[in-house]
């Protein structure tokens, strides 16, 4: 379990996070939402016991996160929102150094981890696409098969299928029942995989809501096209509001009924629907002050 | 200490250690080749007739004492320049490297992930560090004393020899231990660089200005380069000791500290 608690760090800019406290159970996959700059990469610093904090502590199970990280260390993987990576070496060299230091001996984990993503580890890390390099950091953080997995923004850089590929994995180490923070500012994914869902803006949790609770406040939006400007759809009573020229948006919540009805009275040329953003949420449900 | 990673190190650093090896033994083996007595004497001659502004200029590169055999002619040409400059931008790349460049792109949150605590893992840096600096100093006296001996067989007294890179290597331990708390210290890599780089040409600067003249010898107070004294080495075994040994234990301090600081710093990796 990971106890957050009465958690503050101001860095000089006066940014930072202050007083969060949560908890993430065990065998709990908890989404870390907030736009960037938010504070969830610091939060994670604390977990890992890379800072000091101003005040407050994180304890994993019952130990501090600041002063027992060799113990600690023993049960986490951790996947940075940054990957810098040992440029010179060869993917499979830095796979063995880590692997050496974890005195890991087992390796089958790694190389099915390896063809799942499709991962060739001859290549240097220099010549590696950003996305390879996600991947690899990726096998360096489950490789070891640990029990708790700290996920800073872990799909930057995939494809969409690679995306796929890591949400299954997240998935199939959910029903290991590992303990799994996943930092994010995409809704989607977390929707996809968490269980519990903490929302962080400037520093601050302004929200900790279980996965189904968020998702009901949340809309599917539509951006209609229309084959002339009509602004008599405004008068519909839906969430509409006028985007650009001849296109409305249309935030649709539960009552599609309604909205696929009132498609029918206007001349619609396209219709593109999209998820509401992050930023939308919290400036609907949870103020912008 | 972790073996895994100090195996690592020096692995991954051993092309630029060898670099740097092959920079010095081309020096000190030619040096040690061109060594002649007649010609060492007829130098030591030809700089006592020199006016007193062109001496100034060859002491400022460090070659103080024109030795007319083998040690004093080798201490002259590489100990006063050679010796200390390539080192010292040797512990600058490496010391940096080890430490400040991985807090800045954050590669050492890799390390500090596995279980093994702050400590072991800035030990191991420090340690590697050092056997870097004290391999590169005993290959030099290795071959030097190798040519020496096939060259001039037992023209070299190798226990005064030996004795001079003793307080070397205790005075490059504390040069390093400074760079490497540099590196502690600043998590900004060119930041760092900059200030070790800064620190090297002050202590480099300092003995020059000592070598210019008597009257300048109060400078040798300013810089720990200065404590490379081929003279008193070659006549005191005391002063070899104290000034070899006092330098590593200050450097050990140093380094211990800068353990100390690593352990206890706010990381933001």
């Amino acid at each position: 379990m990971i106890e957050i608690i009465n958690l503050t760090q101001v860095y000089r800019s006066g940014k930072g996070v202050f007083d969060l406290n949560f908890n993430i159970n065990d065998g709990e996959v908890f989404g870390y939402l907030g736009p960037n700059g938010a504070g969830k990469t610091t939060t994670i610093r604390n977990i890992l016991g890379f800072t000091n904090a101003k005040e407050g502590k994180v304890l994993i199970n019952g130990k501090d996160a600041r002063t027992d990280t060799e113990e600690i260390n023993k049960t986490i993987g951790y996947l940075p929102g940054e990957i810098a990576l040992y440029k010179n070496l060869r993917g499979r060299e830095f796979l063995d150094l880590l692997a050496s230091l974890r005195n890991l001996t087992d390796f089958t984990y790694r190389k099915t981890l390896e063809e799942k993503f499709k991962l060739d580890t001859e290549v240097f890390i220099k010549k590696m696409s950003k996305g390879m390099k996600q991947k690899l950091a990726i096998i360096a953080c489950f490789m070891h098969d640990p029990d708790i997995l700290i996920l800073d923004e872990p799909t930057s850089g995939l494809d969409p299928l690679m995306q796929n590929v890591f949400l299954d994995l997240i998935k199939e180490e959910k029903k290991r029942k590992k303990t799994i923070l996943l930092s994010s500012h995409i809704f989607e994914e977390v929707e996809r995989v968490c269980d519990r869902v903490g929302i962080i803006k400037d520093g601050y949790l302004i929200a900790l809501e279980d996965i189904h609770t968020l998702k009901q406040k949340t809309a599917d939006i539509f951006e209609v096209y229309l084959e002339a400007k009509d602004d008599n759809i405004l008068k519909s009573g839906l969430d509409i509001s006028y985007a650009s020229d001849n296109i409305y948006r249309i935030a649709v919540k539960n009552n599609y009924k309604e909205f696929f009805k009132l498609m029918q009275e206007f001349k619609v040329t396209k219709i593109v629907s999209f998820n509401e953003s992050l930023e939308d949420l919290f400036m609907k449900h949870y103020g912008d002050d | 200490m972790n073996k895994h990673l100090l195996i690592f190190n020096l692995k991954t650093n051993l092309t630029m250690l060898l670099s740097f090896i092959a920079i010095t033994l081309t020096y000190s083996t030619l040096a040690t080749a061109m060594f002649d007595e007649e010609t060492s004497l007829l130098m030591h001659q030809f700089v006592n007739i020199l006016p007193e502004a062109i001496v100034n200029m060859v002491r400022l590169m460090g070659f103080t004492r024109f030795g007319t055999e083998l040690t004093g002619y080798l201490a002259s040409y590489l100990y006063g320049f050679i010796m200390f400059i390539f080192p010292m931008i040797f512990i600058v790349m490496l010391a940096n490297k080890l430490i400040s460049k991985q807090v800045d792109d954050t590669s050492m949150s890799y390390l500090l992930t596995t279980p093994n605590s702050r400590v072991k893992v800035c030990t191991t840096q420090a340690l590697t560090l050092f056997i870097n600096i004290f391999t590169l100093i005993f290959m030099n006296v290795l071959i030097i004393i190798a040519i020496s001996e096939i060259a001039f067989p037992g023209h070299l007294m190798i226990g005064r020899f030996i004795g001079l890179n003793f307080v070397l290597l205790g005075v490059l331990t504390v040069i390093s231990s400074m760079a490497f708390f540099i590196s502690v210290l600043n998590s900004d890599y060119g930041k760092a660089v900059g200030l070790s780089s800064g620190l090297m040409g002050y202590l480099f600067i300092m003995n020059m200005i000592k070598n210019l003249s008597v009257d300048l010898d109060f400078f040798k107070y300013t810089t720990f380069l200065s404590l490379v004294d081929k003279d008193r080495i070659f006549h005191s075994t005391l002063y070899t000791l104290i000034s070899g040994s006092s330098t590593m234990v200050i450097g050990i301090g140093i380094y211990i500290m800068s353990v100390i600081i690593f352990n206890k710093k706010s990381l933001t990796i």
